[in-house]
């Protein structure tokens, strides 16, 4: 057996990201501790996943706000979309329909990339997605 | 709701030697290699086979984005047997396993330098 556990983004305030990523958008907090003299492991998850993420201080070489690529998957992108915005969360593309499916993109408080998507073989069984 | 992360990035500098790493070395499984979809772009991804969680291998725009921390943890729950794999498949390693307070970590380095952690967590009983 062989996984990514956690993947890493980086942010400026553990305390805001703390609040976005686990009361914006509804991840599960797995970790908030010192593990580590001067660290603070900062990890969440959406609930039930395999892979997680750490929220990190930046480290060497790395900058808040520049991390990317980080791509989530719904089953159901518009009851999604309705909730993070009634939370607060901007989007910076609405729910919109590409050949592979559907996708939305946002930002963390730092300015971290977040795209979501609802990938077209994946649509909820007896519902079109066209 | 939310499922699961389905997508994180590595940044690279030539994708078909990343392929070949990923792929050969690493024994990820190549979900997608499309240069069709989306003109100038080939969309290149690779997964543990198997896992929720996948990597999207993308051209660096600039070298600053190699030869780092690459802040992806790549769990096992066989260090041994992984770890002699990984180096029989000619994988550098940084640091050999070694015990930590957290489970047995080892860490090594894609083909740009980008590093990574291997771990095998400690066995809750």
């Amino acid at each position: 057996v062989f996984y990514i556990s956690t993947t890493v983004v980086f942010v400026s305030d553990q305390d805001k990201a703390k609040d976005f990523y686990v009361n914006k958008l509804g991840f599960e907090l797995v970790s908030d501790a010192q593990t580590m003299p001067g660290y603070r492991w900062l990890q969440v998850t959406p609930p039930g996943a395999q892979t997680g993420v750490v929220l990190s201080l930046p480290m060497e070489g790395h900058e808040a706000g520049k991390s990317s690529g980080l791509l989530l998957y719904t089953d159901d992108i518009q009851a999604l979309h309705q909730q993070w915005a009634a939370n607060g969360v901007e989007f910076s593309e609405a729910p919109t329909q590409y050949p592979w499916g559907w996708q939305a993109q946002l930002a963390d408080p730092d300015g971290n990339g977040i795209v979501l998507t609802q990938p077209r073989h994946k649509a909820k069984k007896g519902e079109s997605d066209d | 709701m939310i499922k699961y992360i389905s997508i994180t990035t590595v940044y690279v500098n030539d994708l078909d030697k990343a392929k070949d790493f990923y792929a050969n070395s690493l024994g990820f499984e190549v979900v997608t290699d499309d240069a069709q979809s989306m003109p100038g772009f080939r969309w290149l991804q690779v997964v543990p086979k198997g896992a929720q969680t996948g990597i999207n291998l993308y051209p660096a725009d600039n070298p600053d984005q190699l030869g780092h921390f690459s802040g992806l943890f790549l769990t096992t729950d066989d260090m041994a047997t992984t770890y002699s794999e990984l180096v029989a498949n000619g994988v550098n390693f940084s640091q050999p396993p070694t015990e930590r307070p957290y489970g047995i970590e080892a860490k090594f380095v894609d083909q740009d330098n980008t590093s990574f952690v291997l771990l095998q967590p400690p066995t809750r009983s």
